[in-house]
C-alpha cells in the first residue's frame, strides 16, 4: 500500500461488555499531511472511533483492524500504547477548561508531557514549553506557562491544548470538536492552527458536527451515521456533489450563505436509531426517501470513483 | 413518598445481601432489647438490685455468684463466669451479683432509645434551622451559619461533656422545663445538640439549591406563599436528604450515647445503657472480660448496621451524596 | 489579600467570642444554680464560698463575671481549682498538652498512611473482593467505639497474649516522655495511636475511594492518560491531586478537633496524662475551671486550626486563591 498511509481502520467494532454495538464496522483512511473531518450527529461513534485510535476506552470490547504507520494498535498491550499516545497520537479535547487538571500551572502540564516521552531536565522542558507555546500566538509565552488554566482566556487554553498536544511532534493529531467551546473569531485561529501543523506534514484527523468547519480546515471528510462511516471522498467533492441519501440531506439542511433564504429548511424527519434498535439493514433506511427493497440488507462501504467511497444502493454496481 | 414507593424502595435495597444483613442485625437487635422485661422475667433475677450474696444453680448444682479468686496471688471474689447455656447467668455475673446478659438487654434499650430520640431530635432541628437559614437566607442565614460555626469548633464529646457535667446531679431547670436528673430527656437532648451542626449544614445547602430550583421559582410565580412552598415544595424536596441523615446520625448518637455513659455522664444509675455496661465491666477486663465486651459488641454490631443502611439509602436515594 | 486576611481574622475573633460567651454560660449561667458553689465543689465552708464570690464577680452582673472570667482564663491565667487545694488551671493544662500533641501525631500518621494505602488500593481495585473487604473492614472501623476497642487491646496485649513473642514489648499502660526514652516514648504511644486511629482511617480511607473515583471520571485524567502517562502516575499524581482537598480541610478539622481534648476517651483508657485526662480527672471531682478552661482551649485551637486549613485550600487550589469558587 501507499507508504504515507498513516491511519487506515478497517471494519472497526466496539461492544459495551452486554453486548451493545456501538460501532459497527468502522473504515476510515488517513494519509499523513492530509486533514480528515469526521461528521456526523452526536451519538453517531466520531468520538468513540477517535478513543478507539487513542486507545482510551478500557472495559469496551475492539475488534477489527487499526493500523497506525503500519502497526496494529487494536488489542495492543497498555504499555506498548503509552509509548504512542502523545508522543506519536496526540488528541485536543473539546473543552480545554475541564481537560486542564486546575490545580496544576498549564506549563507544568505541558512540561509534563514532554517529559514523560523524553528524557530532558525541567529547565529544558519548560524552554521548550515557551517555545511551543510561542509558536501557538500564545502572548508573552514564558508568563502564560505560570498560570493555571482558570487564568486564561478560552482561546488561549486551546491554545495551549494545542501546544501540549504538540509537544512531542505527534504524526497524527486528533482534535475532538475543538472550537465548539470557543467563539466564533477563536474558532477561525484556531482552525488556522490546524491547517499550519497538517501543512508541516502530520495527519490530523477532526472530529466535529459542523460541516463549515470541515470546509474549512479539512482535505477529506467521512460523514457517520448510527456507528458506521456512510461516506468518505475528499472534502471538494463531497460538499459540491454528495452521494448518499445522509449525506444530502445533511447538506441541505445547511442555511445558504447567499441567494434568497429558503422558506423552511429542510430536516431528516425521524430520529437517529438507538444502538439496540439499529435496523438490520442499512441503517439509514428508516428516514431515507429514496429507500426501496434492497436496502434491507446493509450495503458495505465501496470505492465507486477515485478516493470516494460510499455505502449506499444507489451506487451499486 | 407513598406505600408503594417505599415498598419498592425496600425491594430494590435488598437485592444487596450486606443491606439485609444489616436490616436483619438491626431487627434482632432490637427485638431482643424490647424483650428485656421478659428474658428477666424467665430467668428470674433482678438485673438492677445488687445480688453479692446470691446463688445460681447450674446443671443441678448450687454456685455461689462471687467465686473464690482462682489466682492466689489476687485477693477477694471474682464474679462467675458465663456458660454459655440459655437460663439465668449465661453470661455470667458482674461485680454486683448482676446477670451480665439480662443487663445488656435492658441497655439495649436504653441504648437504643436514647440514640433513635436524640437522631429524631437532631433531624427536626437541623431540617428547621436548614430551611430557616436555606430559605430565607439574609441575616436568619447569617447569624445561624455563625452560630453553626461556633457549635463546630468545639469538640463535639467535650461539648456534650460540658453539658452533661452541668445537668449531671442537679438535673435542668429552665424557666418552667424542669428535668430530674436521671430523666433520659437530658442525654437525648444534649447529643442531638451536639450533632446539629454535623446535620444542618448539609440541609441547610440542600435547601439552598432547592430554593432556587426551577420548581419552586415556578410556584412562588404563582403567587404560592412562602409557607405553602416550604410545605408543598421543599419539605417533601428535602425528605429524602432527612431519610438519608437519619441512620448515620443515629449510629454517632449511639457512639456518643456509649461514651457518655462510659463517662458516668449518661444515662444515670440505676439505668444501665451499653457504655454503662463496658463501665462496669472495666474493673473486671482480665478476670471476666466478656461482662465489658459483650455490650461492645452489641454497639459495634449496631452502629453497623446502621451505617450500611445509611449509605444504602445515600447510594439510593441521594447519589451525590449529603453529609459524609 | 489584606483585606480578605482583614475579614478572615475579623470573622475568626467574632466566631471565638461566640464560643467564649457559649461556654461561659454553659457553665457559669446556667438559671437555677448558683455558680460558687458549682466552683468550690461539694462541702465549701462559707469562707471559701465568699471569697470565690469576691474573686469572680458572681455578685456583680453577667457581663463582669464574664469579663473577669476571661481575664483569669487568657490574661492573669490564675484560674484556680478549688476543688483540687487551690492547683492553678492553665498550667497544668499546659504541662499535659505535649502527652496529647504526642498522641494525636501518631495516630494522625498511621490514619493518613493508612487510609491512603487502603483509599488508592480500593478504588484502583473497585468492586473486586479486596476493594470490598477493605471497604467493610473500614466500616467496622468507623464503627467502633474508640474506648472499648483500647479495652480489647489492653486485654490482650496487657493480659492475655502479653507473655507471648508477639506483645512481650508493650510497656505497662501510661506515658513515658521523649526527653526520657525516645523508644520508651514510641513504645507507649504505639498501641493508643493505632487504637484512636482505627476509626478515622476507615473514615478517610472510604472519603479517599469516593474522592479519588469521581476524580477519574473528570475530563482532565483523560488528558493525562492521552498524554501517555502510566496509570501509576494517573492514579497517584494526577487522581490524588484531585481528590486532596476535602481530604486536607477534613484532616485539619479533626487533627483539631482531637489535639483540643477529643482524644480524651483514648487518654483515659491507656491512662495518658494528657489534657484529655485531665479533664476526665476534673469530672469526677466536678472541678468546673478546669473543665471550662480545656474547653475553651480546644475551641480557640479548633477555630485557630479551621483558618489554617482555610490558607492551605487556597495554597492547593489556585482557583479558591483568586477567589472563584472551586468544583
Amino acid at each position: 500500500m501507499d507508504a504515507e498511509q498513516l491511519l487506515d481502520i478497517q471494519g472497526l467494532k466496539l461492544n459495551l461488555p452486554d453486548g451493545t454495538r456501538l460501532l459497527e464496522g468502522v473504515s476510515l483512511r488517513l494519509n499523513a499531511g492530509e486533514a480528515l473531518g469526521v461528521v456526523g450527529e452526536s451519538g453517531s461513534g466520531k468520538s468513540l472511533t477517535a478513543m478507539s485510535v487513542m486507545g482510551l476506552l478500557p472495559g469496551l470490547k475492539a475488534s477489527g483492524s487499526i493500523l497506525f504507520s503500519g502497526q496494529e494498535l487494536v488489542n495492543l498491550p497498555d504499555k506498548v500504547m503509552r509509548k504512542l499516545r502523545g508522543a506519536r497520537i496526540a488528541m485536543i479535547f473539546q473543552d480545554p477548561m475541564t481537560a486542564f487538571l486546575p490545580v496544576r500551572s498549564i506549563g507544568a502540564q505541558i512540561d509534563e508531557q514532554i517529559r514523560l516521552h523524553h528524557r530532558v531536565s525541567r529547565r529544558e522542558a519548560r524552554a521548550r514549553t515557551v517555545q511551543l507555546l510561542e509558536r501557538m500566538g500564545v502572548p508573552d509565552p514564558a508568563m502564560a506557562a505560570k498560570r493555571y488554566p482558570h487564568q486564561l482566556s478560552g482561546g488561549l487554553r486551546q491554545r495551549a491544548m494545542i501546544a501540549m498536544a504538540l509537544s512531542c511532534t505527534p504524526a497524527l493529531l486528533i482534535a475532538d470538536e475543538p472550537t465548539t467551546a470557543l467563539d466564533v473569531t477563536v474558532q477561525a485561529q484556531i482552525l488556522t492552527l490546524l491547517r499550519e501543523i497538517r501543512e508541516e506534514g502530520a495527519g490530523v484527523m477532526l472530529i466535529t458536527h459542523d460541516m463549515g468547519v470541515v470546509a474549512q480546515a479539512c482535505t477529506h471528510v467521512a460523514v457517520m451515521y448510527s456507528g458506521l462511516v456512510v461516506e468518505n471522498g475528499p472534502v471538494r467533492d463531497v460538499l459540491d456533489r454528495p452521494l448518499h441519501p445522509y449525506t444530502q440531506a445533511l447538506l441541505a439542511a445547511i442555511p445558504p450563505l447567499d441567494g434568497p433564504r429558503p422558506e423552511r429548511l429542510p430536516t431528516i424527519s425521524g430520529q437517529p436509531p438507538t444502538p439496540d434498535n439499529r435496523p438490520t439493514g442499512c441503517v439509514f433506511a428508516p428516514r431515507c426517501s429514496f429507500v426501496r427493497s434492497e436496502c434491507a440488507v446493509r450495503p458495505p462501504l465501496t470505492e465507486i470513483e477515485e478516493g470516494r467511497r460510499v455505502a449506499c444502493v444507489l451506487y451499486a454496481a | 413518598m407513598g406505600g408503594d414507593g417505599f415498598l419498592r424502595m425496600i425491594r430494590a435495597l435488598s437485592v444487596k445481601k450486606g443491606v439485609a444483613l444489616a436490616v436483619a442485625a438491626l431487627g434482632f437487635v432490637i427485638l431482643a432489647s424490647l424483650c428485656a422485661p421478659l428474658y428477666a422475667q424467665m430467668v428470674g433475677v433482678d438485673p438492677f438490685s445488687s445480688n453479692i450474696a446470691g446463688t445460681t444453680t447450674r446443671h443441678g448444682q448450687s454456685l455461689d455468684l462471687m467465686q473464690p479468686n482462682d489466682n492466689p496471688l489476687h485477693l477477694g471474689l471474682t464474679p462467675l463466669g458465663p456458660d454459655w447455656s440459655p437460663g439465668a447467668y449465661m453470661l455470667g455475673s458482674d461485680s454486683q451479683g448482676r446477670d451480665v446478659a439480662s443487663r445488656l438487654l435492658y441497655g439495649g434499650r436504653s441504648s437504643l432509645l436514647i440514640a433513635a430520640s436524640a437522631a429524631v431530635l437532631c433531624l427536626c432541628l437541623s431540617g428547621s434551622i436548614g430551611i430557616c437559614a436555606g430559605y430565607f437566607g439574609g441575616w436568619v442565614d447569617v447569624v445561624l451559619s455563625r452560630l453553626l460555626d461556633i457549635l463546630w469548633a468545639i469538640p463535639v464529646y467535650l461539648f456534650a461533656i460540658s453539658l452533661s457535667v452541668v445537668t449531671v446531679g442537679h438535673g435542668l431547670h429552665l424557666g418552667f422545663i424542669t428535668l430530674a436528673a436521671d430523666s433520659f430527656l437530658i442525654p437525648i437532648g444534649i447529643i442531638a445538640l451536639v450533632y446539629v451542626p454535623y446535620a444542618a449544614r448539609p440541609l441547610r445547602a440542600r435547601v439552598l439549591s432547592l430554593s432556587r430550583a426551577e420548581f419552586v421559582m415556578a410556584a412562588r410565580g404563582m403567587g404560592a406563599s412562602d409557607f405553602r412552598i416550604l410545605r408543598r415544595e421543599i419539605l417533601p424536596s428535602l425528605a429524602p436528604s432527612m431519610v438519608v441523615l437519619g441512620p448515620l446520625v443515629m449510629a454517632l448518637c449511639l457512639l456518643a450515647e456509649s461514651a457518655l455513659s462510659f463517662l458516668s455522664l449518661g444515662v444515670q444509675a440505676p439505668a444501665a445503657s451499653w457504655g454503662t455496661l463496658i463501665q462496669d465491666g472495666e474493673g473486671l477486663l482480665y478476670t471476666r472480660p466478656i461482662v465489658a465486651i459483650a455490650p461492645g459488641i452489641a454497639i459495634v454490631v449496631t452502629v453497623l448496621a446502621l451505617n450500611v443502611l445509611g449509605n444504602a439509602l445515600r447510594d439510593h436515594l441521594d447519589p451525590k451524596g449529603t453529609g459524609r | 489579600m489584606i483585606r480578605s486576611f482583614l475579614s478572615r481574622t475579623g470573622q475568626m475573633a467574632l466566631v471565638i467570642f461566640g464560643i467564649s460567651v457559649l461556654v461561659f454560660c454553659i457553665f457559669f449561667a446556667t438559671p437555677g444554680a448558683d455558680p460558687t458553689a458549682r466552683i468550690a465543689g461539694r462541702g465549701a465552708s462559707p469562707q471559701v464560698m465568699a471569697r470565690i464570690r469576691a474573686e469572680y464577680g458572681f455578685d456583680r452582673p453577667l457581663p463582669v463575671q464574664y469579663v473577669r472570667m476571661m481575664e483569669k482564663l487568657f490574661v492573669t491565667r490564675d484560674l484556680t481549682s478549688f476543688v483540687n487545694h487551690g492547683q492553678k488551671v492553665v498550667p497544668e493544662v499546659v504541662s499535659a498538652a505535649p502527652v496529647t500533641l504526642s498522641l494525636v501525631v501518631w495516630a494522625a500518621f498511621f490514619w493518613v498512611v493508612g487510609s491512603l494505602v487502603i483509599g488508592v488500593a480500593s478504588a484502583v481495585l473497585r468492586d473486586s473482593w479486596v476493594d470490598r473487604l477493605l471497604m467493610v473492614l473500614g466500616l467496622i472501623g468507623l464503627s467502633m467505639p474508640v474506648f472499648w476497642l483500647g479495652e480489647v487491646i489492653n486485654l490482650f496485649t496487657q493480659s492475655r497474649w502479653h507473655d507471648t513473642w508477639l506483645f512481650r514489648w508493650v510497656p505497662p499502660l501510661g506515658y513515658v516522655p521523649l526527653s526520657q526514652s525516645p523508644i520508651g516514648w514510641a513504645k507507649s504511644l504505639l498501641l493508643p495511636s493505632l487504637t484512636l486511629s482505627v476509626s478515622f482511617m476507615g473514615l478517610y480511607a472510604r472519603i479517599l475511594r469516593s474522592e479519588l473515583l469521581s476524580a477519574m471520571g473528570e475530563d482532565s485524567i483523560r488528558t493525562a492518560r492521552a498524554k501517555g502517562a502510566g496509570p501509576a502516575r494517573v492514579w497517584l499524581w494526577h487522581g490524588l491531586r484531585l481528590s486532596w482537598l476535602s481530604y486536607v480541610s477534613l484532616f485539619g478539622l479533626d487533627f483539631a478537633q482531637l489535639l483540643g481534648g477529643g482524644a480524651l476517651l483514648t487518654e483515659v483508657v491507656f491512662a495518658l496524662p494528657g489534657v484529655g485526662r485531665l479533664t476526665y480527672q476534673a469530672l469526677a471531682t466536678l472541678d468546673l475551671p478546669l473543665i471550662m478552661a480545656t474547653v475553651m482551649y480546644a475551641a480557640v485551637f479548633v477555630v485557630i486550626a479551621n483558618a489554617l486549613v482555610d490558607g492551605l485550600y487556597a495554597l492547593l487550589d489556585p482557583r479558591i486563591r483568586d477567589g472563584q469558587h472551586g468544583r
